[in-house]
């Protein structure tokens, strides 16, 4: 059975795995952004290309959380409080 | 007493989990969720550090700091910006008078060794401006 030290290092690498997404996401939208302007469905690719940037933002927000939330939880757990 | 810091952010996740974070590392924490708030507090509550968020709904982070770094009184509080933009707005940020500038998400123990640098070395400053 794994630990709680080995499980808080799961949620971290899970952590890393969706930010390496995230950022793949931004690139590919940035991608987008540099034949917009070129393009005769320029109106449509902008909504995509916005799209885009907002959901990496809320994927920002929700992982930054997640990590921050596992890091409270390391520390109550190695203070010894009882998180049942 | 324990360092206080001041966290602008918007988003009530984020917001949220790193108040708790600061404070179970020991810090005090005050809030704001928009740039105009958390100007107000900044200028009233005497922070020992400010961590921002650049989007903020009404006045930004970047005009919250620039106008907070107007007054020479505040010149010495370091900030540290916190930001789902890429890398592009870092040097934006420098400019209004960011200390350090990381883009979420961040590893909380690296945000944390930073927080702890920036009041390290404001302290220092305010010890050799005494």
């Amino acid at each position: 059975m794994k630990t709680a030290h080995e499980l808080f290092n799961d949620i971290d690498k899970l952590g890393e795995q969706i930010a390496l997404q995230i950022d793949s996401l931004d690139a590919s939208r940035r991608e987008l952004d540099q034949i917009i302007d070129s393009d005769p469905g320029r109106d449509v690719l902008a909504k995509i290309s916005a799209k885009l940037d907002s959901t990496a933002a809320t994927l920002r927000e929700l992982c930054q959380a997640l990590w921050f939330k596992t890091a409270g939880l390391r520390r109550l757990v190695g203070r010894g409080e009882n998180i049942s | 007493m324990s360092p206080k810091i001041l966290v602008v952010e918007d988003s009530f996740e984020t917001r949220d989990s790193l108040t708790i974070l600061l404070e179970l590392s020991g810090y005090d924490v005050i809030v704001a969720t928009d740039g105009s708030q958390g100007l107000a507090k900044a200028l009233a509550e005497a922070p020992d550090l400010i961590v921002t968020d650049i989007r903020l709904p009404g006045v930004s982070g970047i005009d919250m700091l620039r106008e907070f770094r107007r007054n020479l009184r505040h010149r010495t509080v370091p900030v540290l910006v916190v930001t789902g933009y890429s890398k592009e707005y870092a040097n934006d940020a420098f400019a209004a008078g960011a200390d350090h500038v990381i883009s979420k998400p961040v590893n909380p123990e690296h945000l944390l060794r930073i927080v702890s640098n920036l009041l390290a070395l404001s302290a220092r400053a305010r010890r050799n401006d005494a």
